[in-house]
């Protein structure tokens, strides 16, 4: 039982990371700040952000 | 299916276009009473009964000649892209100035509709304007808002719709140029007949354009070898072409001027009264001093730490002791809970203890920014930065910087002068941004458990002194030059409104937060495995990959004081967010476990005394921006050469200023 569970958590826990991890770089590598809300950001012009009004 | 409607948002800087724009389309875009806090245009929808209306928010222009960057975005969009009205926001309070752009705009042919903003503040000064006559004047409609109000909002879009439609005459009246430059205008747009690539442009502007010697009009036309200034002398023109025409506008606007608007004779406001104290030639930066002083009281000693201190015993004794206890009874294996635990809550959990202090410092900054203060900080740093020879106007970016490098860079397209844009760029990472406001929380709850908002202060001080500094020196070398000449206008005082304080200081914890679960997550994922295994499997922390890593570059730092592997493995995984710095340490120093500063100093002692970590908070400061700010500086200067340079000096810089610290320190015998 504690393995499946340890396997199930690493899993969700790993997976999220890795790919939180590599969105994260692949973000800031293009000068989009982690974390930037868009709108709070003076200036902001992340090349990421869209318009979704 | 309707057509979509676009209308561009034009205007001075500070005129209230960007709060138009959200008060239209329901966005948030951040609103700043400062010149330059829009330099990209953003675009929104509005949506009314029977209309779909794109809404295009333009960086403020005084003019649209090809100074600056801004100007530059401003004027190719209304010129390039043909919105269907451009929606010219004039302030009210100060209407002879902004006219100026306005006469611009009316000559690039497309439909223009005024927008008179401020009419509050405008009638509070005793103005009382004639809005029917103006537009009649002017032979464009005008209608009176409030924008912050939302006053007024629903007329104009009612307007702006009937203009598409041609349900409102309308019919641009423009400045009369006298007989000598109309007859060439004329002769101009007379030899742009039959062309159809100029079909999208007016052939008055382009004419206009022309006359004015504007380098991007002429090549369009292929006429770079026109000599107007020649034509100058033909015309026996006592001034250069660009400014007879200047002149010919604000001839053409004082007429309309006066037949418009009445006002009272010039009186002291409550706002002139603040001035002469706060933007005092010599009390005005020690004031500042005394403000930006305050407001680290505020951040640490009055609210902040406070919090911090609860903040800081629920993760690491009830978060990590319920996790702990939970992860056990389910029989999970001991390395998942050491990851939970030690990596992710100790990492994370040891940068978000901090958000108290981050949301303290942005409370206090977006005070002195609502009410005015922050743009008087421009300007009287304008009148001590001119003094050495920088433009003034490098220094809002610089104070943007405050709160995050990357969008501060941006903010450097306002200025004209590209050596000075290029000085402003590599000099902004210097300006404390807030990501590293934990790494110092940290160290100066730690070595300077009385003094930490002295020593914070300090390390702001010396970031500004340094910006200055290497900016006098690129300025004497790299880029040689006159400073340009920098206009600005001073908002009225305002008390903050607590709606907008709250908006600030949510979208700033709202980052920090997001930046926490996502990218300091993921490194505390990755710094736990590095510091717990290496290529034969689960080691001790001294046998680990990343004490290996740290290892490696351990003697760069040494004489600066703090050559070991863990300051070091911690400076290179803080070049992907400065935070990583603060969640690296935690990790390694498992404090996780250890419920307060004086028990992280205690596990600090090995490896920092009191200048040692001073120094490194200085290097902190000082050193390589992060990858963001990195990759932005790589955009705005669109060369490789300056993005190493910068990277590269600033590494220098940090290094030697540093190790001046420590040394100097140790002789004095700190």
């Amino acid at each position: 039982m504690g393995q499946i569970i340890t396997f199930v958590l690493a899993a969700a826990i790993i997976g999220y990371g890795a790919y939180i991890l590599v969105k994260s770089i692949k973000k800031q590598t293009q000068g989009d700040c982690v974390g930037c809300s868009h709108a709070g950001d003076k200036n902001c012009g992340c090349s990421s952000h869209k318009a979704k009004y | 299916m309707t057509k979509t409607i676009t209308i561009a948002l034009a205007g001075n800087p500070n005129c209230g276009k960007t709060t138009l724009f959200n008060g239209l389309t329901g966005s948030k875009q951040y609103v700043g009473n400062w010149p330059g806090v829009t330099v990209e245009k953003k675009e929104g929808r509005l949506k009314d009964k029977n209309n779909d209306i794109l809404v295009v928010d333009l960086p403020g222009t005084y003019s649209l000649s090809p100074y600056s960057m801004d100007e530059m975005i401003a004027r190719n969009y209304i010129v390039e892209d043909a919105p269907d009205v451009v929606v010219n926001i004039v302030d009210a309070s100060n209407i002879e100035r902004n006219l100026y752009l306005s006469t611009q705009l009316m000559e690039l042919g497309r439909p223009v509709v005024i927008a008179l903003n401020m009419m509050d503040v405008a009638e509070s000064r005793g103005y009382n304007i004639d809005v029917e006559k103006l537009s009649k004047l002017l032979g464009i409609p005008v209608v009176p808002i409030i924008a912050s109000k939302k006053q007024g909002l629903d007329k104009l879009v009612d307007v702006v719709v009937k203009v598409t439609k041609k349900e409102i005459a309308y019919k641009a009246k423009y400045a009369d140029y006298g007989e000598k430059i109309e007859t060439k205008i004329k002769w101009y747009i007379k030899s742009f007949e039959g062309n159809p690539l100029l079909d999208k442009y007016s052939p008055r502007w382009l004419a206009i354009k022309v006359i004015e010697e504007d380098k991007t009009v002429k090549k369009l036309l292929n006429m770079e070898n026109e000599d107007v200034a020649a034509a100058a002398e033909r015309m026996s023109l006592e001034d250069d072409l660009e400014s007879f025409i200047a002149d010919k506008r604000y001839q053409f606007i004082t007429d309309i001027i006066s037949k418009s608007l009445k006002k009272p004779k010039d009186i002291l406001t409550l706002s002139d009264k603040i001035d002469k104290v706060l933007t005092n030639k010599w009390l005005g930066l020690p004031i500042f001093a005394l403000i930006m002083y305050g407001v680290f009281y505020f951040t640490f000693d009055l609210v902040g730490n406070r919090l911090l201190d609860m903040i800081d015993v629920f993760f690491a004794e009830t978060l990590a002791g319920w996790v702990s206890n939970i992860l056990e009874t389910i029989g999970v294996s001991e390395w998942l809970q050491s990851l939970l635990v030690d990596g992710i809550i100790g990492g994370v959990g040891g940068v978000l203890v901090f958000l108290p202090n981050i949301a303290c410092l942005f409370l206090a900054i977006s005070i002195l920014e609502d009410s005015g203060y922050m743009a008087r900080v421009a300007f009287i740093m304008d009148r001590a930065m001119r003094k050495i020879g920088l433009s003034g106007k490098a220094f809002i970016p610089m104070i943007l910087g405050f709160g995050c490098n990357a969008p501060a860079i941006m903010g450097t397209r306002t200025l004209e002068d590209q050596n000075d844009r290029l000085t402003a760029i590599l000099i902004n990472p210097f300006m404390s941004c807030s990501a590293r406001l934990p790494v110092y929380t940290l160290f100066a709850a730690a070595f300077f458990p009385n003094n930490e908002k002295t020593v914070v202060f300090s390390l702001y001080l010396l970031g500004v002194f340094i910006a200055i500094f290497i900016g006098l020196i690129f300025k004497n070398t790299l880029f040689k030059g006159d400073s340009t000449p920098f206009v600005m206008e001073l908002p009225p005082y305002r008390i903050p409104t607590f709606k907008g304080l709250t908006i600030h200081v949510w979208d700033r914890v709202k980052g920090f937060l997001m930046k926490a679960g996502t990218l300091i997550f993921g490194a505390c994922m990755v710094l736990w495995f590095i510091l717990g295994f290496n290529f034969s499997g689960p080691v001790e922390l001294t046998e680990s990959i990343g004490a290996g890593i740290g290892k490696v570059f351990a003697p760069i730092f040494a004489p600066l004081g703090f050559g070991n592997w863990q300051a070091a493995l911690s400076l290179i995984t803080g070049i992907l967010a400065k935070e990583v710095v603060v969640s690296n340490m935690s990790i390694i120093y498992g404090i996780a476990e250890e419920a307060s500063s004086q028990a992280f100093a205690q596990a600090l002692a090995g490896t920092f005394n009191q200048l040692t970590a001073y120094a490194f908070m200085v290097f902190v400061l000082l050193y390589t921006p992060c990858v963001a700010t990195i990759a932005v500086i790589k955009r705005e200067t669109n060369s490789w050469k300056w993005t190493g340079f910068s990277v590269a000096y600033q590494f220098g810089v940090a290094w030697f200023v540093a190790m001046l610290v420590y040394q100097i320190g140790s002789l004095l015998g700190f």
